[in-house]
């Protein structure tokens, strides 16, 4: 919808200040995009691909060796498409999306169907883009992990709508670190903690404890120790990205 | 713009079957009347002199007759080669998110397939003569009957080229638009016997002959409707040019 391949049924979209009905072509020309599988004309060499594009934008040739330097792909540029991987094709999409000097690079799941190595490749070089030249990058992805690893802003879509948005960091410091307790002695351990005033709750079969701080995590074993309950599992736990977005999304069902 | 966009386009026919089949239809065109010649010597000559006509003018009427079937069916593949391209690789959705007019990117569609079939027909233009030099015809060369029989039906054929083009590019699925096609090239053979249906644009190629025979076949008459059917030609290219358009413009993808 941000690109005008769908029209909204109400509303009104405003990229880099200017309404997306108005001036739809203006800014295209500032945004570069992969939607969903990337499109390629297996018949051609990567380069005659990046070619039929660069034409349209009538940008500089020598555009067409950055981009294909930017993605790694420039050994084997004369070689036909529809021979690459889907990792190479996936770097041609994005390759395609840079070549007008995008402001604003919009990747729809940009890691969908790859193997760990190219998951791994594509994930740095979106990384490395924003840095290197400026440009604000949007993924949507439904591999939440992925996310967590790539953004620094995140924003969370329910139902159509944007129930969360924020940095990566506010996001986390939201959700602390919990302490997870491993003991044959649930019941027990559990009396023990109550009594010397925290707050433990028993979840999956295990203790948990809101504090990451050592000293009070070896005060809290210490008592269980004393009280002769055997500890076999300490351990911090971060919640993911996941873990949160099922959280704020299971929030929003019982809204 | 549209220069451009025709430039990206026809980049995108290299090593596809569109310059093959290009060459293919003026050459198996001709092929056709070479083996009609030679098979049948005796009869061609006697019909051509019961037309007064010399033989490279019967050879021309030949063509025509075979050039009404030969060139629909070449458009009809070009027209279904050129979307297919975009069709096969998905790529639609990426054209449109390009800083262009949803329009221009039809234009350029039409104007690519509309450059090939010029190509195609113009071959003609060497391909006829060269044939009828081998089948050891004598006498001048009809240049300028050539040229115009070229020129004619090359107009007569634009409302084809116009309307396999928006079949092409509407639906994906390219085997009904080559059979819409293929049964629409044979009934034009028939919509034009009768003065109702020679309105329809199948039957303005058999109509655009630049000489015609007369009504007791005895000799030949230039062509005196030319106008009309160049007109209506010219109309109706245009209505389905933009009915393409705006269909094309209006699908979301």
């Amino acid at each position: 919808m941000l690109l005008g391949l769908i029209k909204p049924t109400s509303g009104e979209i405003r990229i880099f200040g200017k309404d997306l009905i108005d001036d739809r072509l203006t800014i295209l020309k500032s945004i570069g995009s992969l939607v969903e599988s990337p499109s390629y004309y297996g018949h051609l060499t990567a380069y005659e691909n990046l070619k039929t594009i660069q034409r349209v934008f009538d940008v500089p040739k020598k555009r067409i060796d950055e981009v294909l330097e930017v993605v790694r792909l420039r050994h084997v540029s004369n070689q036909l498409v529809k021979e690459y991987s889907l990792g190479m094709k996936q770097r041609l999409g994005i390759a395609t999306a840079l070549l007008s000097h995008p402001k604003l690079l919009i990747l729809d799941e940009p890691t969908n169907g790859l193997d760990p190595a190219g998951i791994q490749e594509i994930r740095d070089l979106i990384k490395e883009l924003p840095k290197k030249y400026g440009m604000t990058v949007l993924v949507s992805s439904h591999l939440l992990s992925e996310i967590e690893q790539i953004a620094t802003q995140v924003g969370i879509i329910l139902k159509g709508e944007l129930i969360f948005q924020d940095s990566i960091e506010a996001i986390k410091k939201k959700n602390r670190p919990k302490l997870k307790m491993g003991t044959l002695q649930l019941e027990q351990a559990y009396q023990v903690l109550y009594k010397n005033g925290w707050k433990p709750i028993i979840e999956n079969n295990f203790i948990w404890l809101s504090t990451i701080d050592p000293e009070r995590i070896a005060l809290a074993n210490e008592q269980l120790v004393k009280e002769g309950v055997s500890i076999y599992k300490l351990e911090e736990v971060h919640p993911s990205l996941e873990d949160i977005f099922l959280e704020l999304t299971e929030k929003g069902h019982s809204l | 713009m549209i220069g451009r966009l025709l430039y990206s386009d026809f980049l995108k026919n290299k090593r596809t079957s569109i310059a093959l089949v290009v060459i293919l239809m003026p050459f198996l065109t001709m092929l056709l009347q070479a083996i009609n010649y030679l098979l049948r010597t005796e009869l061609v000559l006697e019909s051509a002199a019961r037309l007064h006509v010399d033989l490279w003018t019967y050879l021309l009427i030949g063509t025509h007759r075979f050039l009404i079937i030969s060139f629909p069916l070449m458009i009809t593949m070009i027209a279904s080669i050129i979307p297919n391209i975009e069709h096969q690789s998905n790529s639609w959705k990426q054209m449109m998110t390009l800083p262009v007019n949803k329009y221009k990117i039809y234009i350029s569609k039409f104007l690519n397939l509309l450059i090939w079939s010029f190509i195609a027909i113009a071959l003609l233009c060497v391909v006829f003569p060269i044939t009828g030099i081998i089948l050891g015809i004598e006498g001048k060369i009809p240049f300028d009957l050539v040229l115009k029989e070229v020129i004619y039906i090359y107009f007569a054929f634009l409302p084809i080229i116009s309307f396999q083009l928006w079949l092409s590019m509407s639906i994906k699925n390219q085997a009904i638009s080559i059979s819409i096609g293929i049964i629409t090239t044979m009934s034009g053979l028939f919509l034009v016997q009768r003065p109702i249906t020679q309105w329809l644009i199948w039957a303005y190629p058999s109509l655009v002959m630049p000489i015609v025979p007369n009504n007791q076949f005895t000799g030949v008459l230039p062509n005196q409707d030319l106008i009309k059917w160049f007109f209506l030609s010219l109309i109706m290219t245009v209505v389905m040019l933009i009915l393409g358009m705006r269909n094309f413009v209006q699908k979301e993808v």
